[in-house]
């Protein structure tokens, strides 16, 4: 597929807003119009409006309609059906304009546009964990569940998202054994921004005053070929009234004080969460139940790197 | 799939379990994606459309869009 299309993925809602003020924002824009345009030459049914654009759209360089549905990723076969049509009307359409059909180049899939490239960027999973009566801790089975309704995936979503931490030195303590507190302000923004409950769908950072209780303290162990272990233990309770969360955390890290880098960076963080927000898909199952996340450091492979 | 230590694990703990220095890596490893899971990443996804559409066109070669409220390689 990458040697055949220019894959690429990105945010949708301000690239066709669904609302009219945000509309009036990018309506000039090229990447709005370039994508406009191409919808309005998608069949009807297949191109949504007025409502979401959330899909896969195979697309010529000049905007060209080649295949695509909106909101399509609960049918792997309808998808691959679709692709394999695009590519036939592909050949066509190259040869009537003439496009040059260069080998697409290898690239290693990047990060969201707002992390890559950054010095320190943390890589943030949260899944539900494994209820003694309850439905999660399921992982997915292809065999079993390729053709389940698509409300079928709470039972076994996760999720990632990435943040980047300018002031990731918090993290390294000063000289000494003894137990350190991680900079007040660092801790907040990491409960606040990575302790969300959007295993099953988008929720907001919590505010200011949902944070009850957040402490990390760090503490230096043996050094190992030169390098600082560290570790990590801390609370947290966070609850704004409708949504709530109590974890325990611990981690480890490693300190290179040559390269001046923490070169490892791991917390894992497990505890309870109630409660539902915005579109994460709680208000059927909110609770109290047990909930975990890894937050690591995310160190990017080399473009022959494989496996990812 | 549980393994077994996870399933002893949770055998003995109550419904939100402890990290701990013993558990830490295992509990790691159940949060974080398998390799199956992740398998989307094996696609060189480019995070923006505009300079992909530039791409697409110095290459003369077409676009496979995948686009979602939240940006699909996460940050949701």
């Amino acid at each position: 597929m990458s040697r055949e299309f220019v894959t690429v993925a990105d945010e949708v809602y301000m690239l066709y807003p669904e609302d009219q003020w945000n509309l009036k924002r990018v309506k000039d824009k090229p990447a709005h119009q370039f994508f406009k345009r191409f919808g309005e030459a998608m069949p009807a049914g297949d191109w949504n409006h007025p409502g979401t654009k959330q899909g896969l759209y195979m697309i010529g360089p000049d905007g060209e309609y080649l295949e695509g549905k909106f909101a399509a990723s609960g049918v792997p076969d309808d998808i691959k059906a679709r692709m394999r049509r695009a590519l036939v009307r592909w050949q066509d359409l190259r040869r009537k304009k003439k496009y040059a059909n260069k080998p697409v180049p290898e690239v290693v899939s990047t990060l969201p546009a707002r992390v890559d490239g950054k010095e320190f960027v943390l890589r943030v999973h949260s899944r539900d964990l494994p209820r003694e009566n309850g439905p999660t801790g399921k992982r997915f089975d292809a065999k079993v569940d390729a053709k389940a309704g698509w409300m079928e995936f709470t039972k076994w979503a996760w999720n990632e998202n990435w943040q980047a931490v300018d002031d990731w030195r918090a993290f390294v303590p000063a000289k000494g054994n003894k137990p350190q507190e991680v900079d007040g302000g660092v801790v907040q923004r990491l409960a606040r921004e990575m302790l969300i409950d959007n295993v099953r769908g988008q929720a907001g950072k919590w505010p200011k005053d949902a944070l009850k209780k957040v402490v990390l303290t760090m503490q230096r162990g043996p050094s190992a070929k030169g390098r600082v272990t560290i570790t990590y233990r801390g609370e947290v309770d966070l609850d704004d009234g409708d949504r709530s969360i109590r974890a325990t955390l611990y981690g480890q890290g490693l300190y290179d004080p040559k390269a001046r880098d923490l070169v490892k960076f791991e917390l894992v963080a497990l505890g309870t969460r109630k409660g539902a927000h915005r579109f994460n898909q709680r208000s059927r199952d909110p609770g109290p139940a047990p909930i975990g996340f890894a937050i690591t450091r995310w160190v990017a492979p080399t473009p022959a790197a494989k496996g990812r | 799939m549980l393994n077994t230590g996870m399933a002893m694990l949770l055998a003995l703990t109550p419904q939100a379990p402890q990290p701990t220095a013993d558990n830490f890596a295992k509990w790691r490893t159940f949060i974080q994606p398998s390799s199956t899971e992740q398998a989307y990443r094996d696609i060189g996804w480019r995070n923006e459309l505009w300079p992909a559409v530039q791409e697409a066109r110095r290459l003369g070669r077409p676009l496979l869009f995948w686009t979602m409220n939240g940006h699909p390689l996460g940050c949701t």
